[in-house]
């Protein structure tokens, strides 16, 4: 591998990994944390990586199939065909909103942690909004400072976990907390929960500078992601357990101000919120700039009424499908503040995902009949029933996380968002013609 | 000259010859390269001053390089108005290596120039 691609190889992985590298991240893990207060946590991760990993395969092929497509709509309707494509495509953005619902909810609980006496929906809203009018400005981090703040932080968050690792007893009296009785139980919806913490490694497979890229970059790098992802929770798991061997009084759903907290006071609490707030530069306005690009081009594809697809020129800013996006995401931040519906929201994201990699999985299988002759710079090494399985393994995930759901609203939710993505999909038509209708009498 | 040089020279006079092209271009410099996938014929032009260049061969070094790649019957089509680049690219049919912002620029010339 000669410099050049080496620096495009890391430009990838970092890109990969700050996608996936996100402040609610850590409430999920707070989370987990309520459900099993042990090193059960640190293997669930482990496990949802590895599921993740060998969807990446899958994801990788797709990707050399149909380099610089716009992901899963591309995949999907060339496997499954144009209405299940948009339908899971519509999903698929509604996540992207339910997870910046959940962002939004975390940065507020940082602020508040930091003394801010703004209420938290108002805090929420406020950071939407930021981001909907950068976006609509046309301001975007460029991949270079994304690459430079992602290994800044994942060498950051490293950093202090092994820090905190490296106190032993003479800060912490005790012990590692044990693994529960219940662990059996537990172990298939954390790992379920853990899926959270991987959305949005997939989101670097558009972003190849040249053909050549998906040979080996592109594919490798998703692989690299998870691995650095893994150590990088894993550890933080294990540092904060270390530390704080029992169920602490203060857990809250920011845990690692907490522990910057324990290990620094004051210096190490404002260290983190600063590390949280570029974690949430890498990957939540890259987020939703590309969801608002997805529905542009599926509106210019004439799957949506035109004014969809309404650009300000000359700058060419689809300011239409940002209106969209943002306007669902301050939606979801206002419901995941005012009613505590963020862990909700947060494991209907991850169900999301799991059922998003089952049909990428089959998808590349399908492919693989249906057009044998077309190019795979990358091919998956798993044999096809181990391929299967996987796609098995995801929807049990997905089915188990829903189903043993504790908060409530999870299928509401997911049932809700499942109509939506139908109704939009399905009636985006009739809307088509009304509107076209309209013009046409108008002229 | 072959139908998809023609179809190029023609996309250029076109774009050079439109008004409105040229608050639409303004600040945006990149040299696009157009690659035939099923033969070995290889485009480029550059885009100075909001007006695009002459065809010409490709500088690797070029700090700004949008590639576009696709069948030569899909490169004709979409360089003459026929076929809807979004939809190409959507379908798969039609690689577009570059920015997201480059992309939409290139779509939006495809929406001003043809309307579709």
């Amino acid at each position: 591998m000669s410099m050049r691609q080496l620096r495009e190889f890391i430009d990838y992985a970092a890109i990969s990994t700050g996608m996936a590298l996100a402040i609610s991240c850590y409430a999920v893990i707070a989370d987990m944390l309520r459900i099993e207060y042990g090193a059960l946590i640190a293997l669930a991760i482990l496990f949802a990586a590895l599921i993740c990993m060998l969807a990446a395969l899958s994801v990788s092929e797709l990707a050399g199939m149909f380099p610089s497509a716009p992901g899963i709509r591309t995949y999907l309707k060339q496997a499954f065909g144009n209405e299940f494509s948009l339908l899971l495509t519509f999903i698929y953005i509604g996540m992207v909103m339910l997870v910046a619902g959940v962002e939004s909810f975390a940065f507020a609980r940082i602020a508040t942690s930091l003394g801010l006496g703004l209420p938290e929906p108002v805090l929420a809203a406020l950071l939407i909004i930021t981001v909907v009018l950068l976006n609509l400005r046309g301001i975007e981090l460029a991949y270079k400072t994304q690459t430079i703040l992602t290994v800044v932080l994942v060498a950051a968050f490293v950093g202090v976990s092994i820090y905190a690792l490296g106190l032993k007893a003479t800060v912490v009296p005790q012990t590692v907390a044990t693994i529960t009785p219940d662990w059996a139980n537990n172990l298939p919806i954390l790992t379920g929960m853990a899926i959270f913490l991987f959305i949005g490694f997939e989101w670097v497979t558009p972003l190849g500078r040249r053909p050549e890229s998906y040979r080996r970059l592109i594919p490798w790098s998703m692989p690299m992601a998870i691995v650095l992802l893994t150590i990088l929770y894993g550890l933080f798991v294990m540092a904060l357990l270390h530390v704080m061997p029992g169920k602490h009084p203060a857990m809250t759903n920011v845990p690692q101000l907490l522990l910057g907290q324990i290990l620094l006071d004051k210096t190490g609490l404002y260290l983190m919120a600063f590390l949280s707030v570029l974690a949430m530069l890498t990957s939540f306005n890259a987020g939703l700039m590309g969801a608002s690009r997805l529905l542009y081009a599926v509106a210019r594809e004439g799957e949506l009424p035109k004014w969809c697809a309404s650009l300000s020129l000359p700058a060419c800013i689809p300011y239409a499908a940002i209106l969209i996006i943002g306007t669902g995401s301050l939606f979801a931040a206002l419901f995941a503040t005012l009613f505590h519906s963020y862990l909700a929201m947060a494991m209907v994201a991850a169900v999301i995902t799991c059922l998003t990699y089952l049909a990428l999985v089959l998808a590349n299988l399908r492919l693989r009949y249906i057009q044998p002759e077309r190019a795979r710079p990358f091919r998956n090494p798993l044999p096809r029933l181990v391929q299967l399985l996987i796609a098995v393994l995801f929807l049990a995930l997905a089915m188990l996380t829903l189903v043993s759901a504790t908060e409530g609203n999870v299928v509401g939710i997911m049932l809700g968002m499942v109509l939506l993505a139908i109704v939009v999909s399905r009636f985006d038509r009739v809307i088509t013609l009304k509107l076209f209708k309209i013009n046409t009498e108008k002229v | 000259m072959n139908n998809l040089q023609h179809n190029l020279h023609k996309f250029i006079g076109d774009v050079n010859d439109m008004p409105r092209m040229r608050s639409l271009l303004k600040g945006w410099e990149p040299q696009v390269v157009i690659q035939a996938s099923d033969s070995e014929e290889q485009y480029s032009f550059n885009v100075n001053d909001s007006y695009l260049s002459e065809l010409g061969t490709s500088n690797d070094e070029y700090p700004h390089t949008i590639i576009l790649r696709a069948r030569q019957d899909i490169l004709n089509k979409v360089f003459c108005g026929e076929l809807n680049p979004a939809r190409a690219h959507l379908d798969g049919e039609l690689d577009v290596f570059g920015s997201d912002k480059d992309e939409v620029k290139l779509d939006a010339i495809s929406l001003i120039l043809w309307g579709i």
